[in-house]
């Protein structure tokens, strides 16, 4: 599930032809990419790209009735930090921590024909250690944007905090050829398609988490699958 | 050719490739081609062609990858 359709987001190295062909070609890329990982299912928000945070509140009953309607174990979805402060990442952090109290609810239950209360099992962010960042950093680019006249940029999670490594390295190439997909925005990083497979199997195979809560596990010990507690 | 149909959406992506492109193929729920896009295969830096997002089937700009590969 994503929010927007990145209408605002750059198009290849060309003027923008208009947030709406800009949408269309991303959610054509969204799709391909899909195709790409196994996702066998992609909905798509109909939120304006950088306004996330500024969405109506009804927002969160819409996420809510899809994870009742998809009814899934786990949910992965940002930061508190928004990866690197992009305010819709953060904005959907919180509208998806909502969306799974409210689809979990009893006393919310919608419409007579809204899908039965679904209870998620674990909460997961992103959270990007610092030595995973710094080679992320070095293919692509330094990230920082600036919000309010502030800067923001991607602030590395203490390796500590790290609660879940999962070893993608038998993927890489998936991975990539998934990120691909996203012609408009990897156009710019000219970079990334001449790493070496030593690179690309560093940046794509290692993916990390935290873990916000789960039902089903705990402990300080790292987990190396989301769905540890659950098979 | 592989397809995979978002059963949700009723919308479903085909892909096809040789040893130098993939290609995939958004189609809505009405069948109608929402966009297309090339990717290189492998990791060496190509520009893919603009096309058309209304190209059909039988459009010779959909014609095989390689023909409109313009390198780089």
């Amino acid at each position: 599930m994503t929010a927007t359709r990145g209408q605002r987001g750059r198009f290849y190295d060309r003027a923008s032809p208009g947030e709406e062909e800009v949408g269309r070609v991303r959610e054509v890329e969204l799709r391909a990419a899909a195709r790409e990982l196994g996702v066998s299912g992609v909905r798509v928000l109909d939120y304006m790209d950088g306004e996330v945070d500024s969405a109506d509140p009804a927002a969160v009953g819409e996420i809510a009735a899809e994870i009742r309607r998809i009814r899934p174990d786990v949910v992965v979805t940002f930061g508190a930090d928004g990866a690197y402060g992009h305010p819709d990442h953060i904005a959907i952090s919180q509208l998806t921590g909502a969306a799974i109290a409210l689809a979990g609810s009893c006393g919310r239950a919608g419409s007579p024909d809204s899908p039965p209360v679904h209870q998620v099992e674990k909460l997961y962010w992103i959270a990007w250690g610092g030595a995973t960042w710094a080679r992320y950093e070095a293919a692509v680019k330094r990230l920082v944007s600036k919000v309010d006249g502030v800067a923001r940029q991607a602030n590395p999670w203490p390796d500590w905090a790290i609660t879940t490594s999962v070893d993608a390295t038998a993927h890489w190439r998936t991975v990539w050829r998934a990120v691909q997909c996203h012609a408009t925005q990897i156009h710019a990083y000219g970079r990334l398609a001449e790493l070496t497979e030593a690179e690309h199997r560093a940046i794509w195979g290692t993916q990390e988490f935290y873990r916000v809560f789960s039902l089903v596990n705990g402990g300080r010990e790292r987990e190396t699958d989301v769905f540890e507690g659950l098979r | 050719m592989d397809i995979l149909f978002d059963e949700d959406d009723r919308m479903w992506v085909e892909r096809r490739s040789n040893d130098r492109w993939r290609v995939y193929e958004v189609y809505d729920a009405e069948g109608r081609l929402i966009g297309e896009l090339s990717t290189p295969v492998g990791n060496r830096p190509r520009l893919a062609p603009d096309r058309p997002a209304n190209a059909t089937r039988g459009d010779p700009r959909f014609a095989a990858p390689d023909s409109r590969d313009t390198g780089r």
